[in-house]
């Protein structure tokens, strides 16, 4: 899962980072809200996780950047403000949920969860396409009953592709929801991780669109 | 009471009162009127008897009738009496012997007579052949009186009924823009606080109105600067504990160089935390004005040491200037200590990077002055804000209350503190303390 996370405290947004990562989702911080309305225009977010008050203005006007854009991007305000009527104000002008500091990280991912399944209008807590299987829970990957073995990135890899079950995605979206916007990779990383995610889920289940990019084979096709 | 009952209860005295002095003038005037009236219909009917009688004496004297023998004793209790005698006493003829025994001959025009307790008006009239005297009951002039004033206070009673029942249905219709009023501000709810738009044609209502509307105004001023205070607190508290609080659980689920950084930041935090929370004291320490009134001589220039030892600051750093007796007794070492700490710290955290910062520290006779000097970018907004408290112009530093403790502390040693921003780069604090206790100069 990709995630923008837009917060101006350098020491918070670096604990969502690593405690985020930790949980398998790719998290791209950035401080003001000139910075979050330029990585929405050149990239694609799975949520956003957004802090109300920002240096250059206020969350609230983000979100109606987003609204205006027609972008499908679930929000997610993280603020200090616990007040009713912040929290009535936020949710009216279109965030999707909305969690007080200080957090708790296991609710934070249980409700980045949330927002995600009731976006993607997923009706299991879980992710599956065929027998391929993956529980955010525990971050455990099963194919049928047996489970896999994967390392981080695979792990990452194989949940971008689950969360798009019928989406072709190309190199970019893969390396995002990798390494996240900032950081610059060349493909032969991309390349490895999905080899060896073909090596140990199987070798027809990611299929390569030439010119394109990769897409989840059909669920039959994950028997074979 | 209300204050149309109270309105009614003015006018209607004052109302009723003239009313029934101009009813007591028009009451007097037709009682005089009535007696006029009646007097003349006595001189009328007393010259018609007189020419019926000289008319009649040419072919009769006693009009067929014997001498003292009444023409008429039907004993009439109403209406006029008549007594016609001679000149020399003799009556020829009376309409009513039992009750009109008049003296023989009474002197021409009006006289008033009571005969057996009933009182009369009698007009005589004496000619050269007969004296005709016209006499009629003064009580049946009353009744007649009583009767025309009855008549006429029935419709008055009337109308003056209705002339208060109109003039409570008025007043009711004139004073329903203050119902209206009442009714829009006691319906409001207490966050309501958007002006009164009231339709009404009542002069004395509108300053009213815009006074009720410039008080919601103010007051929606004050509940937004609060509102603002407590969102800016609650960030600036909630903020380094989050810190702390997301760090630590950073530092449980990671291991090595990842656990020891998560560890560090939430120190940081905590530190962080602290100087916010001293800065609050410092601030409910200023309530303490025993503390700025009574200390001790201490000396300025290792104070200003301690200031730039707190600051990790080489005085290479900073351009100082101290024109200043070096031993101070115009303020307390702490409330000086802060004033320049907090100063220094604006300047190196919102001044334009690598920029020189000049501190002027000035004694004269009459003042005490210090002038911290930096470059820096600043909006109207930001010079008009910078000493709320907890208010910053940028959320990565600080804590929004350093300026706000200078002009905490500036206020309480009755100093003043002024801002000026030069061709929109060079930003100084200027305060002064006046030492002689005059800042007009």
């Amino acid at each position: 899962m990709n995630i923008l996370l837009v917060e101006d405290d350098p020491i918070i947004a670096d604990a969502i980072c690593i405690y985020l990562a930790n949980a398998v989702m790719q998290v791209t911080p950035v401080a003001s809200l000139k910075e979050a309305k330029h990585y929405i225009t050149v990239c694609t977010f799975d949520i956003c996780l957004l802090d109300i008050s920002l240096p250059d203005g206020s969350g609230l006007e983000f979100i109606k950047v987003v609204k205006n854009a027609n972008l499908s991007l679930p929000i997610i305000l993280l603020t200090a403000r616990d007040a009713i009527e912040d929290k009535v104000q936020g949710l009216n002008d279109g965030a999707d949920d909305y969690v007080t500091k200080p957090f708790d990280f296991e609710e934070l991912v249980a409700r980045i969860n949330s927002v995600y399944r009731r976006s993607t209008q997923q009706q299991n807590s879980y992710l599956q396409h065929g027998e391929l299987k993956y529980d955010p829970n525990n971050k455990q990957a099963r194919l049928g009953d047996k489970p896999l073995d994967l390392s981080a990135f695979e792990l990452k890899l194989l949940v971008a592709f689950l969360s798009n079950p019928n989406r072709i995605l190309d190199e970019n979206q893969l390396k995002n929801d990798l390494y996240g916007v900032n950081d610059d990779v060349n493909s032969n990383a991309l390349n490895v991780h999905l080899f060896n995610l073909r090596r140990k889920v199987g070798k027809n289940i990611i299929v390569t669109v030439r010119g394109l990019g990769f897409r989840l084979a059909p669920p039959e096709a994950l028997k074979e | 009471m209300s204050l149309r009952l109270k309105l009614l209860l003015i006018i209607a005295p004052v109302f009723s009162f003239l009313w029934l002095i101009a009813s007591y003038f028009s009451v007097t005037q037709l009682k005089d009127e009535i007696h006029q009236a009646m007097d003349n219909r006595l001189v009328s009917t007393a010259r018609m008897v007189s020419n019926l009688v000289l008319s009649s004496q040419q072919t009769n004297p006693t009009f067929g009738l014997e001498v003292t023998r009444p023409f008429n004793d039907s004993g009439s209790a109403k209406g006029l009496a008549c007594k016609i005698s001679s000149l020399n006493g003799e009556i020829i003829a009376n309409s009513h012997p039992d009750e009109l025994n008049l003296p023989s001959v009474l002197p021409s025009g009006f006289d008033s007579v009571a005969i057996e307790g009933i009182k009369w008006r009698v007009y005589t009239l004496n000619t050269p052949h007969h004296s005709i005297s016209i006499a009629e009951r003064l009580s049946e002039r009353q009744s007649l009186f009583i009767e025309i004033v009855l008549v006429n206070a029935l419709p008055t009673l009337i109308a003056f009924l209705v002339s208060f029942i109109f003039i409570w249905f008025a007043l009711g219709r004139e004073l329903r823009p203050l119902q209206q009023l009442r009714k829009a501000i006691s319906d409001r709810s207490p966050q309501d606080l958007k002006p009164i738009q009231l339709e009404h044609n009542l002069v004395e209502l509108t300053p009213l109105i815009s006074s009720q509307n410039r008080l919601f105004k103010k007051l929606n001023k004050v509940i937004e600067r609060e509102k603002s205070f407590t969102d800016n607190a609650a960030h600036e508290l909630r903020t380094p504990l989050t810190g702390i609080i997301s760090q630590l659980q950073v530092a449980k689920v990671t291991e090595g160089n990842d656990r020891e950084k998560a560890i560090q930041q939430s120190l940081y935090s905590a530190t962080r935390l602290q100087k916010l929370v001293e800065n609050l004291l410092l601030l409910a320490r200023k309530e303490n004005r025993q503390a700025f009134q009574d200390f001790e001589k201490w000396n300025l220039h290792s104070e200003l040491t301690n200031v730039f030892d707190e600051l990790n600051l080489s005085k290479d750093h900073i351009n100082v200037q101290v024109d200043a007796s070096p031993t101070n007794n115009h303020m307390p070492a702490f409330a000086f200590n802060t004033i320049i700490k907090n100063l220094l710290e604006n300047a190196l955290q919102h001044g334009l990077a690598d920029s020189a910062i000049s501190l002027v520290i000035q004694e004269t006779k009459r003042r005490f002055t210090i002038k911290v000097t930096n470059r820096a970018v600043l909006s109207h907004h930001t010079l008009e804000n910078m000493t709320q408290r907890f208010w910053r112009a940028s959320s990565a530093q600080g804590n929004g209350l350093g300026l706000a403790i200078v002009k905490t502390f500036v206020d309480e040693l009755d100093g003043r503190m002024d801002f000026i921003y030069e061709n929109n780069q060079y930003f100084s604090v200027y305060i002064v303390f006046p030492l002689d206790g005059d800042l007009t100069h």
